[in-house]
């Protein structure tokens, strides 16, 4: 087994930050589509696309180093089946998720949307929980959640995509359905909180390499 | 002879052209900036989780090892050891004073 992290390692790395950033941009366009739908839609629109698209392509770049990798030893197997793995099953499981979460998403949307539009608008909603999951994935899984510069950019993307929901979308939806869209509010606020917790509580702390899951011959210390 | 209605639409219909032309230019630039603005930010992370991970000289291996993955004649090598001295370099005191 190799005992060190090869370049594809830190490839895997950066491709899964830049994926979800890529995967922010995404939810806050398509936010601004769903609320201001008569601001530039051509351009808020075709960037929803096209950053969606680019975020495929990091996310093949992320999945495909992690495969080729021989410092976890992942196999496609774990790229496809959540929660087999045994680097860290459960929070790699909840990547495989996000990334079936978020191709429902995209495919449901393309070539053409051919579902009807309640349907097409509820599978489309999968995007926030693939969101949330890519989120948790990225500060469980990673070896460097600790890192300041892969921290702040988590920071980053979770106030924007709060700010969005709660600044346009809740706005929005407010004076049509102001209890729906306050128990939405509380909810994103709650999920947001949650997850800075649970971080704080698990990823952030020392030992989480060892609790995570990570096999012991791949811990550098204890 | 044409009708003035019918400049009033011809002429709507080339302001309409000409404002998809532009939206399409500016979305095709966004998109390009987007692109390279991920490809960059990529680069700093792989650098940035290298240098913290194994220090500079691995992301230095790693980068020479992406290079070579990439393009196999280039024949690029880390450097085997540290760079020597200038021979005629006049020592420098680094310590002592008051």
């Amino acid at each position: 087994m190799t005992s060190a992290p090869s370049p594809l390692w830190f490839i895997d790395r950066s491709s899964g930050e830049v994926t979800l950033l890529l995967m922010s941009a995404v939810v806050i366009l398509g936010i601004l589509r769903a609320a201001l739908p008569t601001a530039s839609p051509f351009l808020v629109e075709g960037m929803h696309i096209n950053a969606a698209l680019l975020a495929i392509a990091f996310g093949g770049l992320h999945i495909l180093a992690a495969i080729l990798d021989p410092f976890a030893q992942l196999g496609p197997v774990d790229a496809l089946v959540p929660f087999v793995s045994p680097y860290r099953g459960t929070w790699l499981g909840l990547g495989v998720v996000s990334g079936y979460l978020y191709g429902v998403a995209v495919l449901t949307s393309w070539p053409a949307r051919r579902l009807p539009r309640p349907a097409w608008l509820w599978l489309h909603r999968t995007m926030y929980a693939a969101w949330a999951l890519a989120l948790m994935h990225s500060l469980a899984t990673g070896s460097d959640a600790r890192n300041e510069v892969f921290l702040f950019l988590n920071v980053v993307a979770v106030a924007g995509v709060l700010v969005a929901f709660l600044g346009y979308r809740v706005a929005e939806g407010w004076s049509r359905l102001p209890v729906l869209w306050a128990a939405l509010a509380v909810v994103a606020v709650m999920t947001a909180l949650g997850i800075g917790i649970w971080a704080a509580d698990g990823p952030l702390q020392t030992g989480w390499a060892r609790s995570s899951g990570t096999p012991p011959d791949l811990l550098h210390s204890p | 002879m044409s009708e003035p209605w019918r400049a009033g639409i011809d002429a709507d219909r080339r302001k309409r052209r000409r404002r998809i032309t532009n939206q399409r230019e500016a979305l095709r630039q966004l998109t390009v900036g987007a692109a390279v603005a991920a490809a960059g930010l990529n680069a700093v992370l792989f650098v940035q989780t290298g240098v913290d991970q194994s220090g500079a000289a691995a992301v230095q291996d790693a980068i020479v090892s992406v290079v070579n993955g990439l393009f196999p004649g280039a024949g690029l090598k880390p450097p085997a050891n540290q760079p020597t001295p200038s021979p005629n370099a006049r020592p420098i005191a680094t310590t002592g004073g008051s």
